[in-house]
């Protein structure tokens, strides 16, 4: 039933470079999309390396380098997929970045680049996106959030804090975009084993303490989301509008 | 159309609606499926009927998903049958609508026993067959209407409610079998048990929708296969809603 | 080698001083002339790992080059071994060594046995990353524009930091700031790895 969903269709994924935008885009590619492009900020070598794989399953590819906290890059963006593509039927909003600091150590221009970066993101991202949608009859928006949108976790409050954005918006563009033909979801992601995650200091004792508690007993990986979004750009997921769709094995239900 | 190639589910209260569309599309992406029903014979026949004309393997059984011995021979027919069981869909479930005030003991335990007795007895009965085979996955039908209350149905929301709760616990306890508990959460589906209740006021609880149109049972049934698949595997203890957006 | 031989034909080291401290006051948004070319950009600037990462983006697309990412510390570490530079989150003497070496426009009192490796981000300036703009600016120059494929004269592209042929549109990208960064660290440090090599 989900076999090839994706034909004739154009998907652009933020952070699709590596890690769990990775695994999306490749997961996206095997439905034999017409075309994929991939946002990332710096890291050019996985962009192509990410770009290559992609092309491998058939799927023509390109990669952009933008800042997806700036509103005139964000622009730029959505225009080269117009130019280059002519349409946009799937976004999948995913670049996150954000500084680990306690609440009272966030000064102005973090909290104000976090949210840019992921909550304002998610909406300015929504808004060039269902602009192009429209012009096709419409599309899927699934933005990629995580448990820190609804709980506590060391240094996570302004990521978790512009996560509940992103899962509260969600749920005002399912309504207010739905006459466009645009379905908007999200995927709340527990803790997914990237090399990201790996770069943390103490990340040996987390994941065990993890692991522990989870009752699938593992840790989640980038492909795990992927299948999630998967469905929600599939015509399966019609039904379901404005959800965020938690995927982290058990983690949070005896949190 | 080969998600689930080779499973063995069991779908209850699959006569009609939205358990009747969980097992043709169950049958679509290639798993064999007991029909349970309760008293439509005919229509459970109907059911099967057409998964052996797209060539697929069903056969229907009767049993009353609240009697302990009946759900015994329901899930004892499935693996003998089939040989396992992979996936549980506890659907079967009535509705009693009346203002509490005026509620009956019967009308309320009804509904209470035909959802959460129900499920517990299926759930129970099929879980030694999952634990041997360290794999399973059981999919409970719940209710837009467990979060968002309405009147006259108090029974049906308290039931759901506790479907809810029942599906988080089980997926903790039972992860570490092997196996997946999760809800869906319907919206207002049309069906002939909804039809029946819902006749009035239409155009107002459309204009609450924002894909203006009604769900039908087909939509509940792709996420349900969705959440019975190997794409969802990270997934256990959710509640899926499956709403066209009613309730945000 | 001299700093006036390193200079790019085309820009002078002002020039490239001033876009620097340019992009640097536009992502701490402060005036040009609050921005001290010695100054530790995190304690007297105010600047956040979040900045940093900005300040390396917009360098990026101001000189098109490929600015080093974080991993230098990573393959210095698997170069040189688990603790041989951080231990307990202290900068070894050795991990020192190779600061003085690598950044020698950080003052050496600041590189002092006690350093904590998570503050050896705080030790970043202005010049630091004229410096390392100076030296990815020289190793573009000296990069071969001919067009591996049909030898035609390649152009630089719009945003990302590759050259694209006209001719016959093969793209090759720039050697990545890590990579040249790296390769520096290797050649400044090779008398301190053999050293390392001899059993203690």
């Amino acid at each position: 039933m989900t076999e090839r969903t994706l034909r004739q269709q154009v998907v652009l994924i933020t952070g699709g470079s590596r890690g769990i935008g990775r695994a999306i885009a490749l997961r996206l590619a095997y439905e034999q999309p017409a075309h994929m492009v991939i946002g990332y900020s710096m890291n050019h070598q996985a962009a192509r390396r990410t770009v290559n794989e992609i092309q491998a399953l058939g799927v023509p590819a390109f990669a952009i380098s933008t800042d997806v906290g700036k509103s005139e890059l964000m622009r730029d963006l959505f225009d080269q997929v117009r130019q280059r593509c002519g349409r946009l039927d799937i976004l999948i909003s995913n670049a996150a970045r954000t500084t680990f600091r306690p609440s009272m150590e966030l000064d102005d221009r973090s909290w104000q680049r976090v949210m840019d970066m992921n909550a304002r993101a998610f909406l300015l991202g929504s808004q060039l996106a269902a602009e192009l949608m429209r012009e096709h009859g419409g599309g899927r928006i699934v933005g990629i959030s995580s448990l820190g949108s609804r709980y506590v976790a060391p240094g996570y409050a302004a990521l978790g804090a512009a996560k509940a954005v992103m899962e509260t918006m969600a749920r005002y563009l399912a309504v207010e975009l739905a006459p466009w033909g645009i379905n908007v979801n999200v995927v709340c992601g527990g803790f997914i084993d990237t090399d990201s995650m790996r770069l943390a200091p103490d990340y040996k004792q987390l994941t065990e303490y993890i692991v522990n508690r989870t009752p699938i007993h593992r840790l989640g990986k980038p492909e795990d989301l992927a299948g999630v979004v998967a469905f929600l750009c599939s015509p399966d997921s019609d039904w379901i509008r404005g959800q965020t769709l938690v995927a982290d094995g058990g983690f949070s239900l005896s949190l | 159309m080969d998600r689930l190639t080779n499973r063995v589910a069991i779908v209850t209260g699959a006569s009609r609606g939205i358990g009747a569309a969980i097992a043709l599309a169950f049958a679509a992406e290639g798993a064999a499926v007991v029909v349970n029903y309760l008293s439509r014979k005919e229509d459970a026949e109907t059911v099967v009927a057409e998964i052996q004309r797209q060539g697929g393997r069903a056969i229907a059984f009767q049993a009353d998903v609240t009697d302990e011995s009946a759900v015994r021979r329901l899930v004892r027919t499935a693996a003998q049958q089939f040989a396992r069981i992979d996936i549980l869909i506890a659907n079967a479930g009535i509705v009693r609508d009346q203002l509490i005030a005026a509620m009956t003991l019967e009308q309320w335990e009804t509904v209470i026993q035909s959802h959460l007795r129900g499920a517990f007895l299926c759930i129970r009965e099929v879980l030694p067959t999952m634990m041997a085979q360290k794999s399973g996955n059981i999919i409970a039908l719940s209710s837009i209407a467990a979060d968002h209350a309405g009147r006259g149905h108090a029974n049906y929301v308290a039931a759901k409610g506790g479907i809810n709760a029942l599906t988080r616990s089980l997926a903790v306890e039972l992860a570490p079998k092997g196996i997946r508990v999760n809800a869906v959460s319907p919206g207002v589906i049309l069906t002939d048990m909804t039809k029946r209740v819902r006749n009035l006021a239409n155009d107002e609880i459309l204009a609450q929708i924002p894909l203006r149109r009604f769900g039908e049972p087909r939509d509940v049934a792709r996420a349900v296969c969705f959440l019975a698949s190997d794409e969802a595997s990270y997934i256990t203890g959710e509640v899926l809603h499956v709403t066209g957006g009613f309730g945000l | 080698m001299t700093l006036e031989m390193q200079k790019p034909e085309t820009m002078s080291q002002q020039d490239i001083e001033q876009k620097v401290r340019a992009v640097i006051s536009k992502a701490l948004e402060l005036e040009p002339d609050e921005v001290s070319p010695t100054a530790s950009l995190a304690d007297e600037m105010g600047a956040q790992s979040l900045d940093l990462l900005d300040i390396a983006f917009m360098l990026e697309r101001e000189f098109k080059i490929s600015f080093p990412r974080t991993d230098i510390m990573e393959r210095a570490t698997a170069r040189f071994g688990e603790d041989a530079l951080v231990n307990r989150g202290l900068v070894t003497d050795l991990g020192l060594e190779l600061l003085r070496r690598t950044m020698p426009e950080v003052d050496r009192e600041r590189l002092k046995p006690g350093l904590r490796a998570i503050d050896v981000t705080r030790l970043l300036s202005v010049q630091t990353f004229v410096r390392i703009v100076m030296r990815l600016l020289e190793a573009k120059q000296a990069f071969p524009r001919q067009c591996p494929n049909c030898g035609s004269l390649m152009e630089e592209s719009e945003v990302t930091p590759e050259f694209t042929c006209p001719q016959c549109g093969t793209i090759v990208p720039l050697p990545s700031g890590d990579d040249i960064l790296f390769e520096d660290l290797i050649a400044l440090t090779a008398d301190v790895q053999l050293q390392t090599e001899q059993p203690a």
